[in-house]
């Protein structure tokens, strides 16, 4: 197993560099900095180009350039966004734990749940409950989450605050503190992140539920459950030590991954409720063609999501026995 | 037959399972009895309710089966009782092994766990006592090296050892009825013969009441000491198995062992036709579509079982067979 | 699946004959009518006992499936209302209304103007349809190039393995590894400033380009998916069976594997369908879907338009092109969901 991991590691670094690389020609084709130098400096002198070039290793073929950038970037030397020149990674920083903040709330509230919506399904299938439940999760799965953050806003801020007669809106609608707060207040935190934990967790909780109910059905028919049956135990213990010891196999391997998607899946969620996480610092840099900012980011999201493939992989194998790393 | 009171005893026992196209009655009055010690054959196709049967036994059919008769086990009734007290009965008075052995353990858990649970949940062992019952158990059965295999999963065994795992598991509290549905089936031949070696001993020196669920009569006629023949829900012949063997008098005995390859047998004989559908079974006889003896009588009342020369039997011409037919 | 001939010739090897148990277990288990596993008899008889092809199986599978009959039929309501958007609409796409007492810029819903106006005073409810029309086409030409390509590559991939399934497989990691929207993103850029690439595709703005684009990521989810499945037929004996006939590769994929796929494919193409329209609309979003000419509009554009609006309280500019959108997917997915049911009932582990 250990040496699975390491061998798995090890591999990481040459895919890496081939990733890191298509991508650095990705965006450089995309958005071609000097162009973003100059829309956000109309009047920049020739001389001044000509140093922000070199400044910034744009002078080269590609693959010069690519190097240049590469040893920056392992020694963090960052530079900064091409608006507003400002040190990128302080707001990288600040934008990933926006996101782990939003992401983790929201992912556990939606996966217990959601686990629990779809056990309870499973247990009762064709049961009222079961239809409803089901139901709910396809229109769930089926609103985007754009429409939902919008229909939740126009909600919140006008429809309850018109019929309560308020004259603040019940639950913020944007950013992660009122405007001008300064300081760490969990009330005040929590209180903004309601919304778009909500939106975020809907998601997941349609999708977990189907997945919990289609597993444990399967558990549910499988034979090693009848023969469960014919020893006698009791119902708790086959639910638990036989059933859902089961059918939670696939179900963490999964989670597993979407947590590693974590990183750039707020996107939308993240713009509309202006909460400055992962996901609004690509959009805001992907509108500015603010290259600086764009790569760190592209590193991190797959970085994330090569460990959650890997972590899902050991999860696996260490759940399920018949499974045997190599 | 002993004189000792029967250990199972099965009345009139119906089964119906309610469907989108109508109620299917897949057992419709059958009768069981095995004394102690006895091991009892149950032949019969895919659909003659077989299995159903047993499963009613033990209480393992879904909610929605209807289910009425009687079941006894040392006199003790067990339709009706409700789902705790049968939770009980369970893996201590009556045990059952399936076809299976693969699908039927759980994957995850390793081999001395998953005997040591049936264990514990009808006594009152410690963990640690209850894994060497295990080892126990599975020396019983003719696993070698037991003390490293017991920390083992299932899929490190192969399809032979887990089926004697399987049996290890059902007599692990020394029930008092073995139920063995089709143990054999997905094994290869030569390992079929060691898991009957298993079986006989078990009934012999444990005097342990078997019930032997198969479409194979090889492997009854090789260890059963009676044979009960179901057709379409209902029992059509049964009694020792020398005398089912050497004259049955039913015709879908008669024409199981009559499509049976022999020396001297040149022409292999089926029997004609395919079991019915069990959403409107045949009035009278369910065997009269498929038997070559049928007469107008046969579309009557279902037949009964009725003693007849050392067995019984539900045919209503069974005697004029006897001449007609000659013997087989 | 043909039935074992009873009457007869069984065909068996008398030379071969191990136990005499082998015989009797193939005559006496002659039957697929397993009660236990309540499966009575072969449902691909017709009424009249003829055999039905897995076509015409599927679709009487599927009427009997009621929610899905309703999606389906609620979906072509839209469908059709959409794509012919002059029937249900009252006034043009770009028709501003004459002011009047109930229908002024941002007026709500009122007797001349269902779903309210927008901010140049045109009637909502007629720019849904006009909106829709693009953004359905734009769905179904998607998905159909989506899953034509995935599935041909996919199959391909599968069937053959080796350099080809691995290529695909490196290909298809980097790009999913990504969320959808910054690929999407990313690939429109780049799109945009190839050379070759941006002449056939047009402009960033134009609906051809977001049908190229969302084709080109779209395929890669089927090309997985079939990929998969043709893996996992490919071991079943029914190939084999060709194989020794002497069919050849490609007879094979198209006469019997591909066939055998069309639960997942169906799968697939709803969800491509929902997908790109998914993707059309956030892209539209945030400003960088299509824009089909001056004054038409999309769905996404809609909403779009209405996010500015929300604080103003001018409900009906976001709720009604939001349902519409929303009622739409759900009837794709129930409708989708159901071909999958019918094709291949038996991977459906919600009927237990």
């Amino acid at each position: 197993m250990i040496r699975f991991v390491i061998r798995r590691m090890m591999w990481t670094v040459p895919t890496m560099f081939v990733i890191t690389f298509l991508v650095f020609v990705a965006i450089r084709i995309g958005t071609d900095p000097v162009q973003s130098y100059l829309r956000l400096n109309p009047r920049a002198s020739q001389a001044k180009i000509q140093q922000y070039k070199e400044v910034n290793g744009l002078t080269g073929n590609i693959a010069q350039q690519y190097f240049h950038w590469l040893h920056n970037f392992v020694t963090f030397n960052w530079g900064k966004s091409i608006k507003g020149s400002r040190p990128v990674w302080p707001e990288l920083k600040q934008a990933l734990v926006n996101t782990i903040v939003l992401g983790s709330i929201a992912t556990f509230v939606g996966v217990t749940i959601g686990l629990g919506i779809g056990i309870i399904s499973a247990l009762r299938p064709r049961s009222f409950f079961d239809h409803a439940t089901t139901t709910g999760a396809f229109v769930g799965i089926s609103v985007p989450p754009y429409v939902s953050a919008i229909l939740l806003q126009l909600f919140f801020a006008i429809t309850i605050t018109r019929w309560l007669g308020l004259d603040k809106p019940l639950l913020p609608t944007s950013g992660i503190y009122p405007p001008g707060h300064k300081g760490f207040d969990p009330f005040l935190r929590m209180k903004h992140l309601v919304l778009p934990v909500t939106v975020v967790a809907i998601q997941i909780i349609a999708v977990y539920s189907r997945y919990m109910r289609a597993s444990l059905l399967e558990v549910k028919n499988s034979d090693y459950l009848r023969t469960a049956r014919a020893k006698g135990i009791s119902d708790r213990r086959i639910l638990v030590r036989h059933a859902l010891r089961n059918a939670l196999i696939p179900i963490v391997t999964v989670a597993a991954i979407d947590i590693g998607a974590i990183m750039g899946g707020l996107i939308i969620t993240e713009r509309i409720f202006e909460n400055k996480g992962m996901g609004d610092f690509f959009l805001t840099a992907y509108e500015n063609g603010d290259f600086p900012q764009l790569m760190p980011w592209m590193v991190f999201v797959v970085l994330g999501v090569i460990l959650a493939n890997l972590l899902a992989d050991v999860l696996y194998a260490v759940l399920d026995p018949r499974i045997r790393l190599d | 037959m002993t004189d000792d009171q029967p250990v199972l005893e099965i009345r009139d026992l119906r089964v119906t399972f309610p469907t989108e196209s109508g109620p299917v009655q897949a057992v419709r009055g059958v009768d069981v009895t095995v004394g102690p010690g006895e091991m009892l054959g149950v032949v019969g196709e895919s659909g003659s309710g077989k299995s159903v049967t047993f499963l009613a036994a033990m209480g393992l059919l879904p909610k929605t089966a209807q289910i009425e008769g009687s079941v006894k086990v040392h006199g003790h009734e067990l339709i009706g009782m409700n789902n705790n007290e049968m939770r009980k009965q369970r893996g201590k008075r009556i045990s059952m092994i399936f076809q299976d052995p693969l699908s039927a353990l759980n994957p995850t858990h390793r081999i001395g766990h998953q005997i040591s649970e049936m264990v514990r949940s009808h006594t009152d062992l410690t963990k640690p006592q209850a894994w060497d019952r295990a080892i126990e158990l599975l020396e019983l059965v003719g696993i070698p090296q037991p003390r490293t295999r017991v920390s083992q999963y299932p899929h490190e065994f192969s399809g032979g050892m887990r089926q004697r795992v399987m049996i290890a598991i059902a007599i692990a509290n020394d029930p008092d009825v073995l139920i063995a549905d089709e143990p054999t089936t997905a094994l290869d031949v030569t390992v079929q013969a060691q898991i009957l070696d298993v079986i006989q001993n078990i009934q012999h020196n444990f005097r342990a009441s078997v019930v032997f669920i198969t479409h194979d009569l090889g492997v009854v006629a090789r260890i059963a000491d009676r044979v009960q023949v179901m057709y379409a829900g209902r029992t059509v012949e049964r009694g020792d198995v020398e005398s089912i063997f050497r004259n049955p008098t039913h015709p879908y005995t008669r024409g199981l062992l009559a499509s049976l390859p022999a020396l001297g047998r040149e022409r292999l004989t089926p029997i004609p036709g395919a079991p019915p559908n069990m959403l409107r079974p045949p009035s009278g006889c369910a065997f009269r579509p498929r038997c070559p003896y049928a007469e107008e009588i046969c579309a009557g009342e279902i037949p009964v079982l009725r003693p007849l020369l050392g067995l019984e039997t539900a045919c209503v011409r069974a005697e004029e067979l006897l001449v007609v037919a000659g013997p087989t | 699946m043909t039935e074992i001939d009873h009457n007869t010739d069984l065909e068996i090897d008398l030379d071969n004959v191990g136990s005499s148990t082998d015989v009797a277990q193939a005559i006496v288990t002659n039957t697929d009518a397993d009660l236990t596993g309540l499966t009575l008899g072969d449902e691909s008889e017709g009424v009249g006992g003829e055999s039905l092809s897995p076509f015409r199986l599927a679709l009487r599978h599927y009427k009997r499936n009621r929610v899905a009959m309703v999606a389906l039929i609620v979906l072509t309501v839209i469908v059709l209302a959409c794509l012919f958007p002059s029937i249900p609409a009252r006034y043009g796409e770009t028709e501003r209304l004459p002011k009047t007492e109930t229908t002024y810029i941002n007026s709500p819903p009122s007797a001349d103007a269902w779903f309210g106006t927008d901010d140049l005073n045109r009637d909502l409810y007629s720019r849904i349809f006009y909106g829709g029309r693009i953004s359905i086409m734009i769905g179904i030409a998607v998905a159909l190039i989506a899953c034509t390509v995935g599935t041909i590559v996919g199959a391909l991939a599968g069937y053959r393995g080796g350099g080809l399934d691995d290529i695909l497989m490196r290909i298809t990691d980097v790009f999913l590894a990504f969320p959808i929207l910054v690929s999407l993103l990313v690939l429109r850029n780049v799109l945009a400033e190839l050379p070759l690439v941006s002449t056939i595709m047009g402009d960033k703005t134009s609906v051809r380009f977001m049908v190229i684009l969302l084709s080109a990521v779209g395929w890669m989810a089927v090309a997985r998916i079939v990929r998969g499945v043709v893996l996992s037929l490919k071991e079943r004996e029914f190939v084999e069976a060709s194989r020794s006939v002497g069919a050849s590769g490609p007879r094979i994929m198209f006469r019997h594997l591909i066939p055998n796929a069309l639960g997942p494919i169906m799968v697939s193409l709803s969800l491509s369908v929902v997908g790109a329209i998914l993707a059309e609309s956030t892209l539209s979003f945030f400003g960088y879907g299509p824009s089909p000419g001056e004054g038409r509009t999309t769905w996404g554009l809609l909403i779009a338009q209405s996010k500015k609006t929300v604080l103003s309280g001018y409900w009906w500019l976001v709720v009604f092109p939001c349902a519409f959108l929303v009622v739409t997917i759900v009837c794709i997915n129930f409708v989708g969901d159901g071909l999958r049911d019918a094709f291949d009932p038996k991977s459906d582990t919600s009927r237990a």
